[in-house]
């Protein structure tokens, strides 16, 4: 689906050193690393937020490298959201439909199914400022869902949730993984998290990929001795 | 912080201190002139000419201000790039360098001798003594406040609402317009009102590049060069009536439509 092919990217004193790896068509894979690994910024620049310096990547067997990100076909939920705060739930949502070739009918049809799958039809005319953590998230998620990504890049989804929102959006995440089949990549802390939502994954320090494959492999037989000491051996 | 406190009497005394520094002169201003007086005045025709030029220009400097300075102030908020602290400090010295200086520097440049002015001139374009010279002084003194208020404006807004919008598809004008914008707004509304409000208080600059035709400050102090302080005091009292009205209708008309969002 996607391959990422020796990627490097120098932003300031931090890079991205040498990134490769392959997420199948589906697939939920997770990026793990501690805080200042470049997670967040590996993320932007799979979206194309952030320009490589050198590198490829290639999905569905198209180099996207130097797309811009409104021509890649993947969306992004960050960890605090990002909702525009100056409109409401629904035009959040809808927010780029008129990008995407989708008409009228088409919208309203997607919106009523996400708003139903995502429990957010009571929230559709709320401004973000009136929403709670968890369901700042669902409409984080149903704005991406709407205009059907290829691809979809969760970035820390549940770090910003009280505990009791954390199992519902984690539920509606694989409901949505599972019904739409869009693969997704998610940044998490949380190996539980991790394991509960992915199937493969890579562990990321310094801006190198230090380990990439099944999570049991990651978590049983780690490579280096940062994954050992990192997954809690 | 309580009445027991001394640090709440003295800020209660240094706040009483500022307004009367403030307020003082003004009433004293306010209240000098007779309504007969102030009737007689505001039927001159060349008091109510002097304002609207004051106003006029004013307002027309915001405009071109808002045109060119948005596009720029929205660079420096976003871009870090070499030399981008020298050329904040170049946008401050407007604000810094004395005003007939400014007025001295920009005649020097669209004088004949000059051969930017030259050229302007066999454009056809005069500077000198015209409301093209106010409106550039205007702009060149009151940019600055305008650049520096939305400037701010844009550093606030989550450079990752713009990513999240380019992601589902649109361009980056796209995304400027529906998502920067507006959230900027409120920050262009009072850099446009201080940049105005600057320019209408100008005095210092545009009497060097342009005496004639006359702004309402220039006239004021011709006024009471001439004739002294009794005949400009009823002139300056209608130049602050319209000002204050005029900013405060553009206040709520603008700042209301916000909340309104």
């Amino acid at each position: 689906m996607i391959n990422i092919h020796d990627l490097n990217l120098k932003v300031g004193n931090f890079a991205l050193k040498k990134i490769t790896f392959d997420i199948g068509e589906n697939e939920f894979f997770v990026l793990m690393g501690p805080t200042g690994a470049g997670k967040t910024m590996l993320l932007e620049t799979i979206a194309g937020i952030n320009t490589c310096d050198s590198g490829k990547i290639i999905m569905n067997n198209k180099e996207i490298t130097n797309l811009p990100p409104e021509k890649r076909s993947i969306g992004i939920v960050y960890q605090d959201c990002a909702l525009f705060p100056h409109i409401n739930v629904k035009k959040n949502i809808t927010y780029g439909v008129r990008y995407n070739g989708i008409n009228r009918e088409e919208s309203k049809r997607r919106l009523a199914l996400l708003s139903e799958d995502l429990n957010l039809e009571h929230l559709l005319n709320r401004l973000p400022v009136n929403l709670s953590g968890g369901e700042k998230q669902r409409v984080a998620l149903a704005r991406a869902m709407m205009v059907k990504p290829e691809l979809i890049l969760l970035d820390e989804p549940f770090s910003n949730l009280d505990p009791r929102f954390r199992d519902e959006v984690k539920e509606m995440i694989r409901n949505v993984h599972r019904t739409t089949q869009t693969t997704f990549v998610m940044v998490t802390h949380d190996f539980d998290d991790a394991r509960e939502l992915g199937e493969r994954g890579a562990i990321i320090r310094d801006g190198l990929i230090e380990q990439v494959g099944k999570l049991n492999d990651i978590f049983e037989n780690p490579k280096t001795s940062f994954v050992t000491s990192f997954v809690g051996f | 912080m309580t009445s027991k406190d001394p640090l709440f009497w003295t800020t209660i005394f240094c706040g009483i201190l500022v307004l009367a520094i403030i307020l003082f002169p003004l009433i004293q201003l306010l209240t000098a002139s007779s309504l007969s007086k102030l009737m007689e005045t505001i039927k001159d025709k060349t008091v109510i000419k002097s304002i609207w030029l004051s106003i006029y220009t004013a307002f027309l400097a915001a405009s071109i201000s808002f045109i060119i300075g948005t596009p720029f102030a929205y660079l420096l908020a976003r871009k870090e790039f070499m030399g981008k602290h020298l050329i904040e400090a170049i946008i401050d010295l407007p604000v810094v360098i004395p005003h007939p200086v400014v007025g001295i520097a920009i005649l020097g440049v669209v004088g004949r001798n000059h051969w930017f002015g030259s050229i302007l001139l066999e454009l056809g374009v005069r500077v000198m003594g015209s409301v093209t010279g106010i409106v550039t002084v205007l702009i060149f003194v009151g940019m600055p406040l305008y650049i520096n208020s939305v400037k701010d404006g844009f550093e606030s807004i989550s450079p990752r609402l713009e990513n999240v919008s380019r992601s589902l598809g649109a361009s980056m004008m796209s995304t400027f317009f529906r998502v920067t914008f507006p959230l900027a707004f409120r920050s262009m509304v009072v850099g446009l009102l201080m940049c105005t409000a600057r320019a209408v208080s100008e005095f210092g600059a545009v009497v060097i590049v342009a005496y004639h035709p006359m702004i309402a400050p220039v006239l004021i102090y011709e006024r009471f060069e001439a004739y002294g302080l009794e005949y400009s005091q009823p002139v300056a009292i209608w130049l602050v009536f319209f000002c204050l009205t005029l900013f405060l209708i553009l206040r709520i008309i603008t700042l209301k439509k916000k909340k309104d969002i």
